[in-house]
């Protein structure tokens, strides 16, 4: 039972961040995949991210310190090229883990 | 195209603006966009160094079709940001400001804080190569008692100091940041840095502080 909910919420929070991407970034909602890099693929700018990071504090109802984002980077991305390896999973996982929280 | 001379960084400040249309882009065009821009930039501020170009650090930092390169043969760390003025709205600016920040906020022309705050706290922490782990919190935003001028300094225990300069192009504000001493050799300051001319081709850009 928890193991569905836990795929359940997944799957809820890869489609919410799916949606927040295309708005953000002004492309396609077909065009987010998974493994999309917002930077390389989609056209992401650093200010950017801080706008994905509102977004996800409207869907949790919680503000999060922009300090949280640039961490957690840092901390699951420590020797990546952001340009490269910030995707929208590594985004849907933030949220997760804030909405987690 | 604009090339202006950077004395304080021994060097060239290169923008290369898309002034038709860079927001209309989204998604894989906007980067390519952006990545030409850059690449222009770049090679336009290196060869104004000329042989020079050997040893320079350069700083790069592009928008929507634009870009900026901040070439330098100095000894001092340098960084540049390029952004929209109207993409910055008061809730980016909030966001990013620590209590520390508010005065040196305060002090900037309320038309272009929002976008001033962000920049400046941008190219300082791009200066230092480690932009992820100095944005926004790593850098603090003061000016200076005696002049009023802008400065920015990192919150480690180096306590670095950088000179801020800005300038405006259109919907653009472009920000550099220079170490205000040396950071290669003993640490002994260099003089003061000479503030940038505006050089424009085909427009004299005002400089505002």
């Amino acid at each position: 039972m928890r193991a569905d909910s836990q795929v359940v919420a997944t799957s809820r929070y890869a489609d919410v961040v799916q949606e927040l991407i295309a708005e953000v970034l002004g492309v396609p909602r077909v065009s987010v995949h998974p493994a999309s890099a917002l930077m390389k693929d989609l056209g992401a700018e650093s200010i950017d991210f801080l706008d994905l990071v509102f977004r996800i504090e409207d869907v949790i109802g919680r503000r999060i310190p922009i300090g949280r984002w640039e961490r957690f980077i840092e901390e699951r991305l420590p020797d990546g090229d952001h340009g490269h390896t910030i995707t929208a999973e590594i985004v849907r996982e933030f949220a997760e883990r804030e909405a987690c929280r | 195209m604009m090339v202006q001379r950077y004395d304080a960084v021994d060097g060239w400040l290169v923008l290369v603006s898309n002034a038709d249309g860079g927001t209309r882009l989204a998604g894989r065009a906007r980067r390519e966009a952006d990545e030409r821009a850059a690449q222009r930039a770049r090679v336009a501020a290196l060869a104004s160094l000329g042989p020079r170009a050997e040893r320079a650090s350069i700083s790069i930092a592009h928008t929507e079709g634009s870009a900026a390169a901040l070439a330098g043969a100095g000894e001092r760390m340098f960084g540049v940001d390029l952004v929209r003025i109207s993409r910055v709205a008061p809730r980016h600016s909030r966001a990013i400001l620590s209590h520390s920040d508010r005065d040196a906020f305060g002090a900037m022309p309320p038309r272009y804080r929002d976008a001033l705050a962000w920049a400046l706290k941008e190219a300082a922490a791009k200066a230092t190569g480690a932009a992820q782990h100095f944005f926004p919190d790593g850098v603090q935003l003061m000016t200076n008692p005696l002049t009023r001028r802008l400065r920015v300094r990192l919150a480690d225990s180096l306590r670095l100091t950088f000179d801020a300069n800005w300038f405006v192009l259109g919907d653009l504000l472009c920000a550099t940041v220079v170490a205000a001493r040396s950071t290669r050799s003993t640490g002994a300051p260099l003089a003061n840095p000479t503030q940038p001319r505006s050089v424009a081709h085909g427009s004299v850009l005002p400089l505002v502080r």
